[in-house]
């Protein structure tokens, strides 16, 4: 089965021409035929597109960069030109952009193959995969449970062999954890290093795009072709992309911070906990040191992280008016009703609560939340610099649960929030960050880590990624 | 399964000390946002939001003094564009767009 | 009781660059609703703004000509409200940090200041129709600087006075071409009163989109006295938007003025902050034109033109930079300025182009200083002129257009007009001085306009006796 293929094993066998690209394909939208019904991953697939292109590329022959063939999917929130965006959204159900997101094109100019648009939380809010308008997400390794958002459908499809690799954009943990409920590798690139130009944001200051693949070499891949510095986007900065350089240099004597304050949450599931202990042991064998070290600052970082998201998000969405696209409501009298009743209808809870939070935010003046959170962005920031100067990474579960099943009443909006605890700092800071499977729980469930480092090092994450990928072996 | 966490998300990561809980006027948010919520999706919202508010004060047991608010963690500033034409060539909206009489 | 008249000035200019704010699409005026428009200015989901450098560099230039300090860091906000004209549902401006800040406007030995000067985009238009309205985007996301005075301007004279200082300063220094009937310069005014020798603030109105200087000095004399007349009778005004309306002369309250407090405000972090180093504003510095003001002082010192001179020519740029290029060509500047203003200026049509080369007005202007023409014939060449082109001396040459200097000569003229016209000559002498002007103008016809005018004065004076 080719699908069943990592990328760079793929790329062997297309550079020596002992597969077609037309087999390759074919073996994914047959995967995805056989099973999505069921995953709910994709929300368009353009199987008459990726056949297209396919054959074009045989007819083609020549190669012109590692991802020439490799089949790919993109979350619903990137815009695809000619192609639905819809952000999994009722609000922007038939929207078809005229334009293409930088990340796309990217992808496009590589000569990738395009099999489809992913399926998502709304808007990218939320961190289940249940927050979709259309369908829900369900985790391949149970269909049960959910599988984590809100990139949920780029995680899931990877796991379920539906697509080589995808995108996911993350804003607060939403590529790390879906990556770690499906047991794939995720990268949240350092802040400012793929272009966000046409991604379909609502946070902007914490928003980024990256790749989700089945191995961390894979993962280094497509992100190489990805990023780089992108004149539409105005943070976008020019940096050094050779992620690769330094894969396979080994960990022997690097430094690993655990940050205490994490480690004595009993929040923490005990199969997780066993987990990521467990993650300790294999990279000590490694070679590295594993220090406990304390980062109290980071208690501020789930509130700051809602303060700052809900209010960004407030303004973000607020262009979603029914005026000129997307959906407008059938019946009203005067403007007001126009917005009112659109907006009602066209978002879902959960943007809708993120919403009417953020307003609070904004027109709250007296306490001035939002002017404190940001300073608890600083003095994390600085707190992480201060580590950053001893430890290579930062080590932590990528979750305190493994994925939840659908159904299980939650009985208050902080429950699911916890969830967030490890990934919202990182998206604070704007570091970048790797998220990875470790092993499983006692129900099957995957169990994964996330390494973060210092702005611009992902190099440092793909090499302990790829060493700790090498010495975990196969997740049984 | 999940409702064992909830005790310690307060004892760890919020004050201890019972929290004055701010009332948010629910119906002026929905007002200013422009966003029509049913009955149903008020009582749930109005309650979620009053976990979200109890979650703010957080921050204020942070020395703050001295703390510049960070807004973007970019690295970049001065980001221009020439002052050159780049016409659209696409038909960007499929007619007019037209909205109710509008009375200033 | 004394009242004093407590007044500020918004206003908002469109920045004369080829593109908008954040987009490459054209910056133009009248053109075929929405074909001004691309994803990033119709607010289209995942779009980005991309910040258009000149025009921060005409805001700095701004903030150089009205005298204020350009901030070395500042940042964009959005500014969050709903309107259809408005695709992004907020509009990005600079709230917190503005680019320029602490300036003044000197109207006459009075310094107006200026509080701050940020740079923002323009929204879209609404076009209403009888039972619907119509979006048009081309505007949305044209650059725009709001000029925000502080509460120094005490009258309806001096807000006028402000605007055209203000107007002049744009307009030499080429940030807008602050034309009022295409939107380009919109004022809003607030106007509270107050007893005098108090400090507290009266309730304000705010007076929305004035079109013109003159009703903007109007609005405020009537909001003004309203005020006062309100308080004579006890009442107070409400803190309210109005409206002037030009026909009747009064103001009418628009709607309850909106609590300030309740705008929801927020950085933008699509964007990044600006950080102007000392030596770019140095750079734009040393290229800024010469203002109206210096320019006023150079006319007077240098070519002796008075008030009235100079307020004419300086009204637009090209009439400057046209008075200058000639007054460069020619003996007289003064008799030029003179010919510029009095014959020129009156064949404008609403276009305020001028059809004739400086070099001609020069050569005109010469001719009469050196007197081988008198101002009849020059007015009469300065309209064959306006029609066609041609080498002014030639011309007089050809068409014997000389001034007639000789005595002799005129003094026939000035014999066979007194003769045809006894009852003239009669009415002078006895004591209608009048009607010497109209024996000059006789004598002017049969010379068809060459009688050198102090001759011929002196001669008819001396005949008449
Ligand atoms: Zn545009």
């Amino acid at each position: 089965m080719p699908n069943r293929l990592s990328i760079s094993e793929c790329i062997k066998l297309l550079d020596n021409r002992e597969i077609k690209v037309t087999e390759l394909v074919n073996a994914y939208l047959r995967e995805i035929e056989n099973r999505d019904e069921e995953i709910n991953a994709f929300i368009t697939v353009t199987k008459d597109e990726a056949l297209e292109k396919a054959e074009e590329l045989d007819r083609k022959g020549k190669r012109i960069s590692p991802l020439s063939g490799i089949p790919g999917g993109i979350k619903d929130n990137i815009c695809t030109k000619n192609i639905n965006t819809t952000c999994a959204s009722k609000m922007l159900k038939d929207f078809v952009p005229k334009y293409s997101a930088t990340v796309y094109e990217r992808l496009l100019d590589n000569d990738f193959v395009m099999l489809g648009k992913l399926n998502m939380d709304e808007f990218a809010i939320g961190g289940g995969g249940e927050y979709s308008y259309f369908k829900p997400v369900k985790n391949p390794y149970n269909i049960s449970h959910m599988a984590g958002g809100s990139s949920s459908g780029s995680a899931a499809s990877v796991a379920a062999f539906e697509c080589a690799f995808s995108l996911g954009t993350d804003t607060g943990g939403s590529i790390l954890k879906p990556s770690s409920y499906c047991g794939v590798v995720g990268m949240k690139p350092t802040f400012g290093t793929v272009s966000r130009y046409g991604v379909v944001g609502f946070a902007p200051s914490l928003e980024q795009t990256g790749p989700i693949t089945r191995t961390v070499l894979d993962n280094a891949i497509v992100l190489s072709k990805i990023a780089g510095h992108d004149e539409k986007d105005p943070c976008s900065i020019k940096r050094d992309l050779d992620f690769l350089q330094d894969i396979d240099k080994g960990l022997k004597g690097l430094k690993i911070a655990v940050p205490k304050e994490l480690m004595d949450m009993d929040v923490i599931q005990r199969d997780v906990r066993k987990c990521y202990e467990k993650s300790f042991e294999i990279f000590k064998e490694l070679g590295c040191q594993v220090d406990v070290v304390s980062m109290p600052s980071l208690q501020y970082s789930l509130s700051a992280y809602y303060a700052i998201s809900s209010s960004e998000s407030a303004s973000t969405l607020a262009r979603y008016d029914g005026i000129r696209y997307g959906h407008r409501t059938k019946e009203y009298s005067n403007i007001e009703e126009l917005y009112e009743k659109t907006r009602g209808e066209g978002f879902g809870i959960d943007v809708k609560k993120r919403i009417l939070f953020g307003t609070f935010l904004l027109v709250e003046k007296e306490k001035n939340y939002l002017d404190k959170a940001r300073k608890a962005r600083t003095i994390l920031m600085n707190e992480y610099e201060r580590l950053f100067k001893e430890y290579s990474i930062v080590l932590t579960p990528a979750s305190p649960i493994t994925a939840p099943a659908f159904g299980e009443k939650q009985s208050n909006a902080l429950e699911k929030y916890y969830e967030d605890i490890f990934t919202t700092p990182i998206n604070l800071c704007g570091i970048p960050a790797l998220s990875m499977p470790v092993c499983k729980d006692s129900n099957g469930l995957p169990v994964g880590i996330i390494l973060s480092a210092r702005h611009y090092d992902e190099k440092t994450l793909y090499r302990f990624g790829h060493a700790f990928e090498a010495a975990r072996g196969i997740l049984k | 399964m999940i409702n064992f966490a909830l005790k310690h998300i307060y004892d760890i990561f919020l004050t201890t000390k019972v929290l004055e809980v701010i009332i948010l006027d629910i119906t002026n948010l929905e007002k200013l946002a422009k966003i029509r919520l049913t009955e149903e999706e008020r009582k749930e919202i109005e309650k979620d939001l009053a976990y979200f508010t109890t979650m703010l004060e957080d921050p204020f047991k942070a020395d703050t003094s001295n703390v510049q608010g960070t807004t973007i963690v970019s690295h970049t500033e001065n980001v221009y564009r020439d002052d050159l034409v780049e016409d659209f060539e696409d038909l960007l909206f499929d007619g007019e767009i037209i909205v109710p009489r509008i009375v200033e | 009781m004394k009242y004093e008249a407590v007044i500020g000035l918004e206003v908002h200019v469109e920045l004369k660059t080829n593109t908008k704010l954040f987009c490459g699409c054209r910056n133009e005026f009248g053109k075929k609703p929405n074909t001004l428009v691309c994803p990033v200015c119709a607010g289209m989901p995942g779009t980005l703004p991309r910040l258009n450098k000149e025009a921060v560099n005409l805001a700095i230039k701004a903030g150089i000509g009205l005298n204020c300090k350009i901030n070395k860091f500042s940042r964009f906000d959005r500014k969050n409200y709903y309107y259809p004209d408005l695709p992004k549902g907020y509009q990005t401006t600079q709230y917190e940090m503005p680019l320029c800040t602490d300036g003044y406007i000197d109207i006459g030995g009075r310094k107006i200041g200026i509080e701050r000067i940020h740079l923002e985009e323009d929204a879209g238009k609404l076009i209403h129709e009888e039972d619907k309205t119509f979006v048009d985007f081309n505007r949305s996301g044209v650059p725009l600087i709001e000029i925000v005075s502080r509460p120094d301007i005490r009258s309806g004279e001096e807000a006028a006075l402000y605007l055209k200082k203000l107007r002049g300063i744009l307009l030499f220094t080429g940030v807008s071409d602050c034309k009022m009937n295409e939107g380009s310069m919109r004022v809003d005014v607030n106007v509270s009163v107050r007893p005098k020798g108090l400090s507290f603030f009266g309730a304000k109105t705010e007076i929305k989109n004035i079109n013109s200087f003159q009703y903007t000095q109007e609005a405020i004399g009537y909001e003004i006295n309203r005020h006062i007349e309100l308080y004579e009778n006890g009442k107070t005004p409400e803190n309210e938007t109005r409206r002037y309306d030009e026909k009747s002369k009064k103001t009418y309250t628009m709607r309850a003025k909106e609590d300030s407090s309740l705008y929801m405000y927020l950085p933008d972090t699509e964007l990044v902050p600006l950080d102007i180093s000392e030596e770019e504003i140095d750079e734009i510095r040393k290229k800024m034109p010469l203002l109206p003001e210096e320019r006023e002082k150079m006319y007077v010192k240098e070519h002796g033109l008075s008030d009235f001179d100079c307020e004419n020519i300086l009204q637009e740029v090209h009439f400057a930079e046209y008075f200058e290029e000639a007054a460069k060509l020619s003996k007289d500047a003064k008799n030029s300025a003179n010919l510029l203003i009095t014959q020129i200026f009156s064949l404008l049509e609403s276009d305020k182009v001028i059809k004739i080369k400086p070099l001609r007005l020069a050569e005109v202007s010469n001719l009469m200083t050196d007197e081988v023409i008198n101002s009849s014939t020059a007015k009469k060449l300065l309209e064959k002129l306006w029609e066609e082109d041609f080498d002014v001396e030639n011309y007089v040459k050809e068409n014997k257009l000389f001034q007639i200097n000789e005595k002799d000569v005129l003094s026939r003229y000035i014999d066979e007009a007194m003769e045809e016209n006894q009852k003239i000559v009669d009415d002078y002498r006895k004591g209608k001085k009048k009607a010497l002007k109209a024996l000059t103008g006789i004598v002017m016809a049969k010379t068809r306009g060459r009688a050198n005018p102090r001759l011929l004065n002196t001669l008819l004076n001396e005949k008449l006796g």
